[in-house]
């Protein structure tokens, strides 16, 4: 079995990941176990000056993460697609590697998602000089860190099944996508929600969500845990919703042809990488109002922090607003510019 | 004293940190000079594997390009057998979305330093002709051969097939074609026939072609059984994926064998970077004038970045030129053993930026960690420690 160079690049990138992530999350077993704040021991100074180094290396960590998995996205949807036989985007790509990769992806973006968290507190926690979050940031990176260990087991398990692949063996690439379907009636309505309804829950979550938001942003700051708690779960919805309505209304006018709802084709040069930042503005909208919520959480057990944390929040608040106002652009802008031109929607 | 706002003297905004590490660079020019032609020397010499590989898997994707959307192919107990032409070219076309089909005349004969392709110059292959820049199409008893094929000192070429036969060589392929027509001898059909042992009206293959691409896979079921023999069908994407996976593993197999020489050089890297952070007593005094761990690790970071970043620009510029420069024959001699010049090779704005990915995976952010995991581990230290240590 010989490696692709592209595979060879994922596991290094992943490995010195995997080397940052064992270095922060031995400090923080360290730092959940013996950190007194206030105390001036030795032990503790010596402890302090841990932490700091392994916050270092955690956003080290975090950032070798969001490049592996975008490495990893490159390569599914832009490198493996050539030497996968029969396959022209990343459906068969993943379909090749028998669960592992969407196992990857599943993993790698729950730690992103975790490390995004930390980050937030992390910095929140810099603006006290007596670090009062040091235990709690310590405990979400031992959360993240077996997350971390499984995504990068998990991309291993992929390259290798996708190295071994004999590329001799056809495979129909659309076949995958249109396989959902049953004959012509099956191929109108697919399995989930209509199309109708999918419009109708992505314009109406995302009314609620600016709502909320600027309510958060703009209104008293008693409701904050609350606004941002509702929030957070409609952003969820949101975000699952949105990927629907992406993949099976939206991406339509991106690649001009009617019930081709494959995702992995919006990653293509042919549709100018748009999944990217389709995707990456869905990503970032939905994690905003989880950060509020963690920072008016961390706000109300550190009353220091109050302040900066109620800031945080409505920050996090307004950034979910912009990135779900810029991802409605930008994935609607094909559609309403086909409206314009032929005066038709497709359906 | 106030100045107003008009006499200020104009001051570059220049960032502390850099420039300190910068500074600290220049005060040892050779060490810092030699770790940057390492680095370089590194990063040439895994890229010249990587674009090589890549800019053969794109070239060969583009030939492709040109090539039919199915190749049909009579198979028997014996391997594949001759289709006779004009019964297959009416079952293709009678599938639907076929929108042509064109019996092709090739096979495997000897030539005078190996095998030769032989090629029987159809019709259709005037477009062959344009583009690979010969004056006209062989007529019986000619060829026109790709530069790996040597005639005879007086223009003759013995090929020897199910029959032996000379042939006057009118003409020789551009070296721009010679990925594919290297080995290629275009002759005249009838002689393309005699030679390769094929009966009046017999081909070596069907080669089919439909509108759209999507619709090589989807015709396949129909195709298969369009016919009265068994055949074996060959999808464009097919023979492009095998390319593809070909080259690429052969560029693993390079970036591979290389890996051990590319690994030591990595150590003494390693090995120096560690020792310049190693220096513990300057980071206690740096930390004792004030400096924070974070400052520590960002001067740490910065002198990496100011070494790591021109070593890759100027390994990746050396690799281009390299495989992309006309005339260079060492490259393609050492990985994939060509003795004469390579053919022209091709490379993509998309097959550019996979490379750079893989090389920033595969050497500088190695080499940036190398110095970042000391880095943290020192500058943890107390700072007294670290000056007394640096002091025995």
């Amino acid at each position: 079995m010989i490696w692709h160079p592209f595979s060879l690049a994922i596991v290094m990138v992943d490995a010195l990941a995997l080397l940052f992530v064992v270095k922060a999350a031995a400090t923080s077993v360290r730092v959940a176990a013996d950190w007194s704040p206030g105390s001036s021991t030795k032990q503790q100074i010596t402890l302090e000056t841990a932490a700091e180094t392994g916050a270092m290396s955690a956003r080290a960590a975090f950032g070798l993460l969001i490049g592996s998995t975008l490495v990893l996205v490159v390569a599914v949807t832009n490198v493996f697609p050539g030497i996968v036989p029969g396959a022209m985007c990343g459906t068969v790509v993943l379909q090749a590697t028998g669960g592992n990769g969407t196992q990857a992806f599943m993993f790698k973006l729950l730690c992103l998602g975790i490390f995004y968290l930390w980050y937030i507190l992390d910095r929140l926690d810099r603006t006290s000089p007596d670090a009062p979050l040091a235990r709690m940031n310590a405990k979400m990176l031992l959360l993240a860190a077996p997350f971390a260990i499984l995504a990068v087991f998990a991309t291993f398990n992929t390259l290798n099944t996708l190295n071994s692949l004999d590329a001799h063996t056809p495979v129909d690439c659309c076949a995958v996508v249109y396989d959902q379907f049953t004959g012509t009636r099956g191929v109108a309505h697919a399995r989930g929600p209509s199309d109708h309804q999918l419009v109708w829950s992505f314009g109406i979550l995302t009314f609620l969500l600016i709502c909320l938001g600027s309510v958060g942003v703009f209104w008293r700051k008693k409701r904050s845990g609350l606004i941002s708690g509702t929030a957070a779960i409609f952003s969820l919805a949101w975000g699952t919703i949105s990927a629907l309505f992406l993949v099976r209304v939206l991406s339509a006018y991106t690649y001009e042809v009617l019930h081709h709802h494959c995702p992995w084709c919006l990653f293509l040069p042919e549709h100018h990488y748009v999944g990217f930042a389709l995707f990456g503005l869905l990503g970032l909208a939905v994690i905003q109002a989880p950060t509020a919520y963690v920072c008016h959480w961390a706000g109300l057990a550190h009353p220091g922090l109050a302040e900066k944390s109620d800031r945080l929040a409505r920050r996090s608040l307004a950034a979910m607003i912009f990135f779900i106002l810029v991802f409605t652009v930008a994935a609607a802008g094909p559609a309403i510019s086909w409206r314009m031109r032929y005066g038709v929607w497709m359906s | 004293m106030n100045r107003s706002p008009q006499k200020r003297s104009f001051r570059p905004n220049i960032r502390p940190l850099p420039a300190w590490a910068m500074r600290d660079l220049l005060r040892r020019p050779m060490e810092t000079f030699f770790l940057i032609l390492v680095l370089s020397l590194i990063i040439t010499v895994s890229a010249t594997a990587l674009l090589l590989t890549e800019a053969l898997s794109t070239t060969a994707q583009r030939i492709l390009a040109d090539a039919p959307s199915l190749v049909v192919r009579k198979v028997g107990p014996g391997g594949w057998q001759p289709i006779l032409a004009g019964p297959a070219v009416s079952s293709a076309l009678a599938v639907p979305g076929v929108t042509e089909a064109r019996p092709r005349l090739w096979g495997v004969v000897n030539g005078p330093d190996g095998p030769a392709t032989v090629v029987g110059a159809d019709s259709q292959m005037h477009r062959l002709a344009s583009a690979s820049a010969i004056r006209r199409l062989p007529e019986k008893g000619e060829a026109v051969a790709g530069s790996g094929i040597q005639a005879e000192s007086d223009g003759k070429l013995n090929l020897i097939g199910t029959v032996p036969m000379a042939f006057t060589v009118i003409d020789t392929f551009s070296s721009q074609a010679d990925i594919t027509a290297h080995d290629i001898v275009l002759l005249h059909p009838d002689d393309a026939r005699h030679i390769l042992g094929l009966p009046q009206g017999y081909a070596s293959d069907l080669a089919v072609y439909v509108y759209h691409a999507e619709e090589e896979a989807a015709i396949l079921p129909d195709l298969s059984t369009a016919f009265d023999a068994p055949v074996r069908i060959t999808t464009r994407s097919q023979t492009s994926g095998y390319y593809s996976a070909a080259f690429s593993r052969r560029g693993g197999i390079a970036f591979l064998s290389i890996g051990s020489t590319l690994f030591s050089m990595l150590l003494i890297v390693w090995f120096v970077t560690r020792e310049r952070t190693g220096r513990r007593h300057e980071i206690g005094l740096l930390k004792s004038l004030g400096w924070t761990t974070g400052n520590i690790v960002s001067l740490q970071l910065y002198r990496a970045l100011l070494i790591g970043l021109p070593a890759a620009a100027l390994g990746v510029l050396i690799s281009y030129g390299l495989v992309f420069a006309p005339g260079v024959k060492w490259p393609g001699y050492l990985l994939f053993g060509w003795e004469t010049s390579g053919p022209a090779l091709y490379l993509d704005p998309g097959g550019a930026i996979i490379i750079l990915l893989e090389l920033t995976a595969l050497v500088l952010l190695p080499f940036i960690a190398a110095v970042l995991f000391p880095a943290l581990r020192h500058a943890a230290a107390a700072p007294f420690d670290l000056i007394e240590s640096g002091h025995p």
